[in-house]
């Protein structure tokens, strides 16, 4: 699913675009940007906060491309770059309130929003229980920042634990601690679902 | 590895996280511990009302309201920065630290040169494509650039336009012709020059009138400029031309996006406008709100007069 083959077709484009070319540009993006697109729709629930972030991850893209020096390879930085604006966004739900980024710890990773799942549409409409939906959803949005991020990445998303710590900076022991928090509190929360 | 370790290594056997010898170590332990049978059954339970929610992936319109989005984002980014900071960027990197008095200069070349492209458009001497060309020029995801009207008059249903695709495209088609629609609405959001993106929408605007089936690309397109084109005349052409598309609740937030956001009066009452003869059923809470607002604070006095009266009218229905 993550090749992480040298990938000459994007140092090409990458080169490409930094010289300029809207064309190069773009062909990044769309060879790249459903996994940009999934992660963000996974850590938020509202598809307006999902474009959001898109938005936000390529526009930063395309600032810092100038100053894209290859080391890594084009979707590790990529990948760092979503991870960044996914902790740092702020949803435009007025009653959404994200915790600290920096809170791994359990007692304050409560939200307050009484209306967190109501208004928007689920994103994919395949058989699914919506009624389980909604309380999968409000329990995600119960988990720190980083907690639920690390667990949709993981979960939904697929990522191994080593390229999550990649993308997040820390390391490996670090991410399974917010894996182990995350799917502890969902379990409590969830209990009501499956019992 | 003590009973703890095990408990953790559950879950992360779940996640295929385990190497075989760990995955092997931790299987004996499961058979003579019935405290992490139970904890794994735990961890199953999570995982299938998980997969019963769903996967929470996007889909692909979605994708394409990205897609759309950041490509007006980034033309206004590459607009942003001025000309003279652009060729600062440029001339740090190459020209020694006097650098600014030759700049005076070159600022001046390069604005002429922009100049003389956005009113001398060059027409290409390209033949005409036949049917067939214009269908592959489209196909997959070209990256449709340069275009360039030779007719933009669409009464009598045809127009006539250059593009670039992977070559030089000319075309001269019916304005019903899906494909035409799909090089004018990737204008409209995409093309530097506001006289392409506003000779774009007149053309839609046209098509609209004898319209089957509202194409999502063109209404895309049209919410997009309405609400984010920098050109008040692309944009108002924009708002008018979503008038003929069925009402909907996508068009809609787009006037009351206008209506709250929009600097420009002339934009602000064609939003009213819009709202009232689009005749809803149930005006809801969100639109009242937003008609009293305006009626209270708009700065306009037309557009307050306007407000007060379109929210007198629905609160009767
Ligand atoms: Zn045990």
């Amino acid at each position: 699913m993550h090749s992480r083959m040298i990938n000459a077709e994007d140092e090409e484009l990458v080169l490409q675009a930094k010289s300029g070319s809207i064309t190069a540009f773009e062909q990044l993006v769309h060879k790249h940007d459903k996994q940009v697109l999934a992660i963000a729709a996974r850590y938020v629930t509202s598809s307006e906060d999902a474009k959001d972030i898109y938005q936000e991850v390529f526009i930063r893209v395309y600032r810092g491309l100038k100053h894209f020096e290859m080391k890594s390879e084009f979707p590790t930085w990529l990948h760092r770059i979503t991870v960044n604006v996914c902790l740092t966004h702020r949803s435009r739900k007025k009653n959404f309130v994200h915790v600290p980024i920096d809170g791994d710890d359990d007692s304050e990773s409560e939200t307050h929003g009484a209306e967190l799942h109501s208004n928007d549409e689920p994103t994919d409409q395949h058989s699914v229980d919506s009624e389980i939906r909604g309380h999968v959803q409000h329990a995600l949005e119960s988990l720190s920042a980083k907690q639920r991020l690390v667990f949709t990445l993981k979960h939904f998303d697929g990522y191994k634990l080593r390229e999550i710590a990649d993308m997040m900076k820390c390391t490996e022991g670090t991410v399974k601690r917010y894996l182990f928090l995350a799917t502890q509190q969902l379990r409590k929360r969830l209990r009501v679902v499956y019992d | 590895m003590n009973h703890q370790q095990y408990r953790e290594g559950l879950l992360l056997s779940l996640y295929e996280e385990l190497n075989s010898e760990e995955k092997s170590r931790l299987d004996m332990h499961l058979q003579q511990c019935r405290e992490c049978q139970i904890e794994l059954e735990e961890w199953q339970k999570l995982h299938a009302s998980l997969a019963r929610a769903g996967s929470f992936a996007p889909d692909d319109a979605l994708l394409n309201e990205a897609r759309q989005n950041l490509r007006a984002a980034i033309r206004a980014e590459r607009t942003r920065p001025s000309l003279w900071d652009r060729l600062a960027d440029f001339a740090s990197d190459y020209v020694l630290p006097d650098y600014k008095i030759a700049l005076g200069g070159m600022t001046m070349l390069a604005a002429g040169i922009l100049v003389g492209r956005m009113f001398l458009p060059s027409v290409q001497e390209t033949p005409q494509v036949t049917d067939r060309h214009f269908s592959s020029a489209l196909e997959g995801e070209p990256r449709i650039s340069n275009i360039r009207f030779l007719d933009s008059d669409a009464q009598d249903g045809m127009i006539e336009f250059t593009f670039d695709a992977t070559s030089p495209v000319h075309v001269k088609g019916s304005i019903n012709d899906e494909r035409v629609q799909k090089v004018l609405a990737h204008a409209l959001v995409n093309d530097q020059n506001p006289g392409i993106r506003l000779r774009s929408v007149n053309a839609l605007s046209t098509q609209t009138e004898h319209l089957k089936q509202p194409d999502r690309e063109v209404k895309a397109a049209l919410i997009l400029a309405a609400r984010t084109d920098n050109n008040p005349a692309v944009r108002r052409e924009a708002l008018k031309t979503l008038g003929s598309f069925p009402f909907d609740e996508e068009i809609k937030q787009t006037y009351l996006h206008v209506l709250m956001q929009d600097a420009n009066p002339a934009m602000r009452i064609a939003a009213i406008n819009a709202l009232d003869s689009a005749r809803m059923q149930s005006p809801d809470a969100e639109l009242l709100n937003v008609l009293k607002q305006r009626m209270q604070s708009d700065e306009n006095s037309y557009v307050r007069i306007r407000a007060q009266a379109v929210l007198e009218e629905v609160k009767q229905q």
